[in-house]
């Protein structure tokens, strides 16, 4: 018998024994197959010729369970072979990504990304501190400034407050950082995810300092309750406010946005037009064209000179012929005709 | 009746004693059990045996080269494998004692 026909015998029925042993505990297989080699070289040698490894030992799947019926003390438990299987996966990660930074780190002209970290420890130490003073500062202004009106940000008081917070910030972290060097793994591994905490709630706090946009909510409501919406505008496409517009959905029946209450006339009584089918006429506060809203000064002396004798037809715009004939004729064309409502209120 | 099952249990007696008298390999140590008379006995049991009691510090091995083949590792009784051997042999000594009693007792009826 020859050497090598030998060799790939033994090593196949290697791998198909060592196959049938994966969910042992890596130190017994380790053991296990780390002799078996040589093992089966000695049971080779004293093959006779013709047989096989199989005809002697049986097959690998019988012979390795009979391996672990032998040589395992106690088996792998389900919970600990997945903790042991999702290690061996996540370890070539983690060391490949520590070869990276140490990789970076050497570039950088540091020995590597621990003496990058030490280097860069006490620069975190202080923008942790400053991060924590300055969400001080920003919730205190923000709690009072509900109960006492005052802006801290951007005053002077506002300024003197968020250098002392700042600097005490950064003097009690670089302390904190200072003992921590001393302190126990847990205890660092605390401070640690403290210090991302922080990131995060930063993060999301100076978010709009930022420029990221911020998801606002506006509350629209048909029923024309106390919303946000004040009052609704119409523009035609040549950016021409029209007057006298009603709102309706594809059933016809009216869109009521906006808050007739925003402005009243003299008897404290909306101004807006109302009409039983078409609801409101929009802009809510425009009187014969005017937009008190735009400018508060004027509207109420406008509103007073002509408290119910809106007349829809004409908007008195800078342009008035230009302007007030389109809009009529718009409001005519789209409106069924409400004589009582629309001409003649 | 399998018999392996049985013999199981005593694995670890069985090879103890075997390499008490004198250290042995793999391979070597499963003719002599099978001159022994444990013929149910496979090389995987043996082999697993063996590794078990190495780890637990019972067994120590050693490497010998051989005139034919590759070289041979050796396996040799510890002290606290000579240890280890008297306890398995005085339990065993025990049970074996009941066991007799108990298929001594004559049946009834």
């Amino acid at each position: 018998m020859t050497e090598s026909p030998r060799r790939t015998e033994i090593a196949a029925y290697l791998v198909a024994v060592e196959r049938h042993l994966s969910d042992l505990p890596e130190p017994v297989r380790e053991d296990l197959l780390s002799d078996l080699d040589s093992h089966l070289a000695e049971v080779v040698a004293d093959l006779a010729p013709g047989t096989t490894l199989v005809d002697l030992l049986g097959s690998p799947e019988s012979y390795a369970r009979e391996l672990r019926e032998t040589a395992e003390t106690e088996r792998e438990e389900a919970g600990a072979r997945m903790r042991r299987r999702f290690r061996e996966t996540v370890e070539p990660l983690v060391s490949r990504t520590r070869a990276a930074a140490d990789r970076y780190a050497a570039s950088t002209g540091h020995t590597d990304a621990a003496d990058l970290a030490a280097r860069l420890r006490p620069g975190w130490w202080v923008a942790r501190g400053v991060l924590v003073a300055a969400l001080f500062v920003y919730w205190l202004s923000a709690a009072q400034y509900g109960v006492t009106g005052f802006r801290v940000l951007g005053s002077l008081p506002g300024l003197i407050l968020l250098t002392a917070a700042v600097l005490f910030g950064a003097w009690a972290s670089l302390r904190i950082g200072a003992k921590s060097l001393e302190w126990g793994r847990d205890r660092r591994r605390w401070t640690a995810a403290a210090g991302l905490a922080i990131l995060a709630i930063s993060a999301y706090q100076f978010a709009w300092f930022l420029g990221v946009p911020q998801v606002e909510y506006v509350e629209t409501d048909y029923s024309g309750g106390a919303t946000d919406v004040g009052d609704v505008y119409v523009y035609d496409a040549d950016g021409q406010l029209l007057s006298d517009v009603y709102l309706l959905d594809e059933y016809g029946n009216p869109i009521e946005l906006g808050d007739p209450w925003t402005c009243t006339d003299e008897y404290g009584q909306p101004m807006a037009t109302y009409d039983v089918d078409y609801g409101y006429q929009y802009p809510l506060c425009s009187v014969g064209g005017r937009l008190p809203l735009e400018d508060p000064s004027t509207a109420e002396p406008t509103a007073s000179e002509t408290p119910m004798e809106s007349e829809p037809a004409t908007t008195p715009e800078p342009d008035p012929t230009a302007s007030a004939e389109p809009t009529a004729d718009t409001s005519a064309s789209e409106v069924p005709t409400t004589p009582e409502e629309s001409a003649t209120s | 009746m399998d018999r392996s099952q049985l013999l199981k249990g005593l694995l670890d007696i069985i090879v103890l004693r075997v390499l008490d008298n004198e250290d042995g390999y793999g391979y070597e140590i499963l003719h002599r059990l099978r001159k022994a008379g444990f013929d149910d006995l496979g090389d995987a049991s043996v082999y697993g045996t063996l590794r078990r009691l190495y780890r637990a510090g019972y067994l120590s091995t050693y490497v010998q080269p051989s005139e034919s083949g590759p070289h041979r590792k050796y396996y040799s009784l510890t002290e606290p494998g000579r240890k280890y051997l008297r306890e398995m042999r005085d339990a065993w000594e025990d049970v074996s004692t009941k066991m007799r009693h108990l298929f001594d007792v004559p049946k009834k009826g």
